[in-house]
Parts: C-alpha cells; sequence; structure tokens
C-alpha cells in the first residue's frame, strides 16, 4: 500500500511536471532571429532564394513539389498541342515564371514578353457575392495579349517624376505613374475603374495561409478604437471553390482567401489556362473565345500540384541579425511605428501534414490587414470590402533580396512597382502610415540608414 | 609514467598548435585564391564562352542565310551543324546561369519549349515580311532555338516558303543579337567586374564568399534542372514527345553539356585554358573532397556515353537502366555540392 502510495505520488509530481512545462511558453527572445520562416527557411541568399523548396518533406511530397516547380516554369502554347496547350486565348503571359521572376516580383512594365503588371477592370457596383462588378465584355482583368483575334485592350504606363527633398538636404524622386487603356477590342463601358498591380513574390505562402484566423482578427481594429490613427481591416472574399464567404489573405488587396484559388485564379486570367476550380475560359462570352471542348486544360493533379509548389517554398533567412546597425534599424522600425501594420511576428497554426509549416514563430512583418495607404496610392478601384484607397500590409520578409532575385537595378517595391528603392516606397506611404512616413521623414540620416540597413537584412 | 604523459601532452600541443598555424595560413591563402578564382572565372571561363557563343551564332546565322539563298539539302545540312555546334555552348553556358543571362530573361528568350506551331503558322500568315527586330516582342515559344530547329529539321529545303525563310533568318539574327548582348553584359556592361570585385562596394556580391557561393549554388541548379527535371519528365512518363531537342535528337549531347558546363565552372576551365577555382579553393582544406566532387563530375559525365549510339527520344523506352543510371549519377553529384561544397565554401571562405 505504502509503494502504491508512494508511486501515485510520484506520477502526480511526475504529470504535475509535465503539464507545468506544456503551460509555459518558450520565450521569444530565445528563437533565432535569422528564422524568418520558422523550420521553413531557408539560407540561400541568392538569386534563387526565393524558390528553395522548405526541408523536410520526404519523398512523395517532395516529388510532387518538383512537379508543381516544373510546371510553375513551364511555358504554355496555344491549344492544340502535344503538350501544355491552352494558352489563352486571351492572356497576360505564357507561364507562371514569366511574370514571378524567379519566384519573385518581376518588371512593372505592361504588354512585353517579361512583364510582370497585371490590370483589373471592374464597373461600380458590386457582384452577387460582394465582389467587383465585371466589366462587360471584359470581365474583371484585362488580358493584353491574345492567341485568337485581339487582345482585350493594351495598357500604357507614363511615369511623372515629383521631386522629394527631406529635411536635411538629401533628395529623392517619386516616379507617379498614369495608367492609359488604349485600343480596346470593343468600347470600354462608361466608368470603367482599373487597378495595375504587380506580380508579388510567392514564397513563404503555405505559412500565411495557416496562420489562424482569429489571431489575423485580433489584430484588426476597424473602427480605430485605440485611437493611434492606424485601423486594420479584414477582408472577406468569395471563394469559388468552396462556395463561402471567407477571410482574404492574398493578392494585393486580400482579394483570395486560399493559395488554391490564387493560383487556379493565375492560371485562368493571367494565362488563359481552365481548371476545376475554374473551368471555363476567360474569353467565354467574347469574340475571342475558341469554343474547344477541351476544358479544363491543366488535370487536377497538375494544379494541385503547383498549389502544393506554392505552398511549401521556403522563407529566405535574414542576413546581419546581430549587426548593431540594424539592431538600431530595428530599434526605429518599431518607435516610430511601421511595425503597427508590418507585424513582425505570429505564430501558425498546427498542419500536422507538414510539420515544418505548423506552429512556427515566423516574422512575416505583416498582419495580412486592409489599411488606408492615402490617396497617392489609391487605385480608386474597391475590392470586396477594400476601398479604393485600402491595400494589405505587404510582408516585408525577403524584401533585402530583391536586388539579387531580380537583379541589380531591377527591384521595385508597392503594389504596382513604382518605387525604385525602399526610401522611395517609404516616401509613397500615406493614410495610416502618414505619421510613421514623416517620422521617418524627419529622422537624422544615420537613423534612417540604420532603417533601411535593418529592412535590407530582411 | 609522469613523464610519459607530459611528453605526450607536449606532443598534443604541438599538434593543436602547428593545426592552427596551419588554419591561418590556409585562411590567408584560401582570400587570395579566392580572389584570383574571381578573376578567372570572368577572363577565362565567363567571357570567352559568351564571345564563342557569338562566334558560333554568327556561323549559324550565316549557315540560314546560305541556306534560305540557296534551299539544297548541303546547306540544310551545313545550318543543322552550325545550330549543333553552337548549342555547345549554350548548353556549357547552361552551367553557371547567373547574372544577365538571367536576370534578363536571356533563357526564355533562346531556349523556350514547346515550340508554338499554332501561333507561328497564324504569325506568319499576318507577317510574312518579318525581321529579327519583330521577334523581340512576340511569346517566348515563338523564338529561338527551337522554332529554329523545327524548320532545320522537319522540313525539306525545298518546300520553304517566301514567309518561312524570312522567319528562319529572323530567328538566326535574333539568336545573334541575343549572344551579342549577352556578352556586352559581362563586358561592357559591367557584370565581369561585378564579380571580380565581389565585396567591394562597387560590386552587387557582398562578399568574395558570396559571389563564389553563388557560383557553387549555379552548379546545383543546373544538375537539378537536368537531373529531376528535362530527364526525369520524358523518362517517368515513358513519353519521348517530352524531350526538349525533339527535332534535331540532340538533347543527350544538350545534357552532356549542361553537366559538363557545369565541371568547367567548377574547375575554371575552358578551351583548354586553366584558372584558379572553386576546385583550387576546396583543395586547400579537404584535397579528398575536391577528388570526390572530380569523380562525380566524370562519373556523371562519362555516364552518358552509354547513350552514344542512340537518341534520348528511343533511349527512354530502350536503354532505361542506362538512362536511371545518368540520373542517378547527376543526383549523387547534386547530393554531394548541396552537402559538402556548400558548407565547405561558407566554412572557409570569410571575406
Amino acid at each position: 500500500m505504502k509503494k502504491l502510495c508512494v508511486m501515485c505520488f510520484i506520477c502526480i509530481i511526475v504529470s504535475v511536471g509535465i503539464f507545468c512545462r506544456k503551460a509555459e511558453n518558450f520565450p521569444e527572445s530565445n528563437y533565432n532571429t535569422q528564422l524568418s520562416g520558422g523550420a521553413a527557411t531557408t539560407f540561400l541568399s541568392n538569386s534563387q532564394s526565393f524558390g528553395d523548396p522548405v526541408s523536410g518533406l520526404g519523398t512523395y511530397y517532395a516529388y510532387v513539389q518538383s512537379v508543381g516547380d516544373n510546371i510553375f516554369s513551364q511555358t504554355f502554347v496555344s491549344a492544340p498541342a502535344e503538350h501544355f496547350g491552352g494558352l489563352g486565348t486571351i492572356y497576360n503571359n505564357v507561364s507562371c515564371v514569366s511574370c514571378h521572376h524567379n519566384d519573385g516580383k518581376g518588371t512593372p512594365t505592361l504588354g512585353d514578353v517579361n512583364s510582370s503588371l497585371l490590370t483589373r477592370i471592374s464597373i461600380p457596383g458590386t457582384d452577387e457575392n460582394g465582389g467587383p462588378l465585371a466589366a462587360p465584355g471584359f470581365g474583371l482583368q484585362l488580358q493584353d495579349k491574345s492567341n485568337n483575334g485581339s487582345p482585350e485592350a493594351k495598357v500604357t504606363i507614363s511615369y511623372t517624376e515629383i521631386p522629394f527633398t527631406f529635411p536635411d538636404g538629401e533628395t529623392a524622386s517619386l516616379r507617379k505613374p498614369t495608367y492609359t487603356v488604349t485600343n480596346p477590342y470593343i468600347a470600354l463601358p462608361a466608368n470603367y475603374m482599373i487597378s495595375v498591380r504587380l506580380a508579388p513574390p510567392v514564397f513563404g505562402l503555405g505559412l500565411l495561409e495557416l496562420i489562424p484566423e482569429a489571431t489575423i482578427l485580433s489584430n484588426a481594429d476597424p473602427d480605430d478604437a485605440n485611437n493611434d490613427g492606424i485601423s486594420g481591416k479584414a477582408n472577406y472574399v468569395y471563394n469559388p471553390y468552396t462556395k463561402k464567404k471567407e477571410l482574404g489573405r492574398f493578392g494585393l488587396k486580400a482579394n483570395t482567401s486560399t493559395i488554391q484559388v490564387q493560383v487556379a485564379s493565375a492560371f485562368q486570367q493571367d494565362i488563359g489556362i481552365t481548371s476545376y476550380i475554374f473551368p471555363q475560359e476567360s474569353s467565354y462570352g467574347q469574340s475571342q473565345y475558341d469554343s474547344r471542348d477541351d476544358d479544363p486544360e491543366i488535370t487536377d493533379s497538375i494544379l494541385n500540384a503547383t498549389v502544393f509548389y506554392s505552398r511549401t517554398l521556403a522563407v529566405p533567412a535574414r542576413r546581419n541579425v546581430n549587426d548593431s546597425i540594424c539592431l538600431e534599424g530595428e530599434k526605429i522600425f518599431k518607435q516610430i511605428q511601421c511595425s503597427s501594420c508590418h507585424a513582425q511576428s505570429i505564430r501558425t497554426g498546427v498542419d500536422v501534414r507538414l510539420p515544418m509549416l505548423s506552429n512556427q514563430l515566423i516574422h512575416p512583418y505583416t498582419d495580412l490587414l486592409l489599411h488606408d495607404m492615402g490617396d497617392s496610392l489609391a487605385d480608386g478601384r474597391p475590392d470586396y470590402l477594400a476601398t479604393g484607397n485600402e491595400w494589405r500590409t505587404m510582408p516585408l520578409w525577403g524584401i533585402g533580396l530583391f536586388q539579387k532575385v531580380n537583379g541589380v537595378g531591377k527591384d521595385f517595391y508597392l503594389h504596382d512597382g513604382r518605387a525604385r528603392t525602399v526610401t522611395e516606397a517609404i516616401l509613397w506611404h500615406g493614410g495610416e502610415a502618414e505619421k510613421s512616413k514623416q517620422q521617418f521623414v524627419h529622422l537624422s540620416k544615420s537613423d534612417r540608414t540604420a532603417l533601411l540597413k535593418f529592412l535590407a537584412s530582411l | 609514467m609522469k613523464k610519459k604523459i607530459l611528453f605526450i601532452t607536449a606532443i598534443a600541443i604541438i599538434g593543436l598548435s602547428s593545426c592552427s598555424k596551419d588554419d591561418n595560413s590556409s585562411n590567408e591563402n584560401i582570400s587570395d585564391v579566392s580572389t584570383q578564382a574571381l578573376k578567372d572565372f570572368v577572363n577565362v571561363l565567363g567571357e570567352p564562352l559568351y564571345a564563342d557563343f557569338v562566334t558560333k551564332a554568327t556561323a549559324l546565322n550565316d549557315a540560314v542565310v546560305a541556306l534560305v539563298a540557296n534551299p539544297t539539302a548541303a546547306n540544310q545540312t551545313a545550318a543543322q551543324n552550325a545550330w549543333v555546334a553552337t548549342r555547345v555552348i549554350w548548353e556549357q553556358s547552361e552551367g553557371f546561369l547567373i547574372g544577365p543571362v538571367e536576370d534578363d530573361n536571356y533563357d526564355p528568350n533562346m531556349d523556350t519549349w514547346p515550340t508554338d506551331k499554332n501561333s507561328i503558322d497564324s504569325m506568319l500568315n499576318k507577317n510574312p515580311n518579318m525581321d529579327d527586330s519583330f521577334l523581340d516582342n512576340v511569346d517566348d515559344a515563338l523564338k529561338g532555338f527551337h522554332p529554329l530547329e523545327y524548320y532545320l529539321w522537319d522540313f525539306k529545303p525545298e518546300t520553304y516558303t517566301d514567309a518561312q525563310k524570312n522567319y528562319m533568318t529572323a530567328l538566326a539574327a535574333n539568336i545573334l543579337d541575343n549572344t551579342k548582348a549577352l556578352e556586352a553584359s559581362w563586358t561592357t556592361g559591367g557584370y565581369g567586374n561585378e564579380i571580380i570585385n565581389a565585396g567591394q562596394s562597387s560590386s552587387s556580391f557582398t562578399s568574395k564568399e558570396n559571389a563564389l557561393e553563388t557560383i557553387a549554388n549555379s552548379l546545383i541548379d543546373i544538375c537539378s534542372e537536368v537531373g529531376e527535371s528535362k530527364m526525369p519528365e520524358p523518362f517517368n512518363a515513358q513519353d519521348s514527345t517530352l524531350t526538349e531537342s525533339p527535332y534535331s535528337h540532340n538533347s543527350v549531347a544538350d545534357f552532356k553539356n549542361n553537366i559538363q558546363g557545369a565541371f568547367n565552372s567548377y574547375k575554371c576551365s575552358y578551351n583548354g585554358t586553366t584558372g584558379k577555382s572553386l576546385s583550387d579553393i576546396v583543395q586547400i582544406n579537404n584535397k579528398s573532397l575536391d577528388n570526390k566532387i572530380r569523380q562525380a563530375f566524370t562519373n556523371a559525365i562519362s555516364s552518358f556515353s552509354a547513350l552514344d549510339n542512340t537518341t534520348f527520344e528511343l533511349a527512354i523506352y530502350n536503354s532505361r537502366s542506362a538512362v536511371q543510371n545518368i540520373i542517378d549519377q547527376i543526383e549523387t553529384l547534386q547530393t554531394l555540392l548541396s552537402n559538402e561544397l556548400i558548407p565547405y565554401v561558407q566554412q572557409y571562405i570569410k571575406d
């Protein structure tokens, strides 16, 4: 009996001990600050650093990833073709990689071979799901190429340089784009609205998809109840696959809820490739429609592999994390409230199939919420709950590698790539970010340099 | 007994201190060899190879002009040979797809697969008199090596239409334009200096280590492209129509030249000239690793000889164990480069 008591006592102590340990949080300071993507971090810091698969996938998943990788860089051709047919008949580019250069951002031009900009279009009002209202004869996106008749339209850009001088005399120049729709194949509807957007990097998406909705909503403050001038609003968007309204996480206005819909929509709208999610050609009902009975043009498994590829690209590790100037810059980043929207640390939820994405402390530098960014950046085109002034906070992870991934002098920032440097990108901030921008402008030169050095380490 | 211990301790101390002395001297040595390896990478390999590319593309252009002017079987064969000779250089250059070739999309501009035959037909109908600059802004699948390959192999020369002749002329000239621009991007465009000046403020490479790791990673990338994509796709699907150079049946040579190009890059060797290289850097601290890497390259390249008398299109059906062996050899090489060369570069190159 005595023995039994002792045993029980020991068991209780041990289990209490275990519970205590479970409840304890591992202090954040003990994490390696290099690991922007937690276990889904890659240590590549070259041009391929956005295209590295997460490690630990295992043979089967690694195979699916590699199939998706090949599809991502595959050029599609016009139908009928022995392989990879179905391009168009209206489209913006011929492969995923022709816009997402090295899985990153591409070139802010329209209609060229290596152009990475696309143009969304709609007319005032909303559709039955609360989304933007399609422009009759054009849909929700202008396809500026066609292999079967006329492109829907061409879009031209002209930039006006706006000089800027810091209080300490340093100068910068902001190029303000004006977009003009030309050569529409039929008359454009009155009051049409356009939004020009640059292809964003595709790494780390699986982590962002796994952030619990409650975590994202806990940062939202749509009515600015805490009076800090920064609201943060969740977008709720229609998912054509689940046929439900869901929290928007992807796209520059958070107008897409899942990677699956994002990828399928890019296939259909950007390349003209139909799939089980979007089985109808984007040209349906228009003069460019091919009437071919070949949809969906990619098999379910090919779409799924491409989705899996996009879900499992690792996040590049930070460099120079212990550099004293970088650490100073990080302090300033928080002091001037950049981190109010560009949230530094978030924990992902659980996915037992992919432990490297699951329950990870990550540093995406986004809250995935919509913020009013001021009139200068506004596109004036609402997208579900996002107003014409609102944009989703862009993740900043990897921003220091844009030049590596896209080439020297070919790093572009913001939703349409108008900014040629990080400084220009900051100077374009307005609306809820106006106060932070003003503080940036009034920093000493050395503090600005420190902040930029910190950003370059991401 | 005590004396013995003292003696052993003394030897151990001497041993350790001499080790650390060696380390210091080899670190200095590595720094110097790294500097030279970056210079030689540009002067012995990169720029001469791209210059050769222009020479071969010029010969291809001349051959196509001659074929179009006089469409005989002999002129077609000469143009085919010029095409194959140009491919050798291009595929070897893929052993280091870094810098402008990657940043400025030369690869998709010149080497996109498959060929979009429907769109080519409609383009020729609409633009029968096109020239090379017209091709700058057409989709990737309508220009470069493979459409030209299609016309050089799949058509009888006497059947070429005028539009097809114009198109072939434009294709060859467009390839030549691309090779000239690519060469210039290293010389006058300054990419060569970017590499040579790695670690200085004038270069985008933050350190010599950064530049050398980039070169080392490009070896892995081409192994991955050949061993995980270009070869296994048709092989696993058992579908020869997925092969990349389907008209000339040149794929075996393409693959082999890719790996040869990576080996050239590893040992900085081109056209009989050899410079300081990653191989020399590895030898300083780990001769056995250098031997292993060289052996893995040699094994991968020589494994192609099993396909000397066949085409890849046939081999995926008839020589499956030989193809599987090549894929395995490339995978072994790639794993070795990933698991041992990269950590070596990161560990020992300190500036």
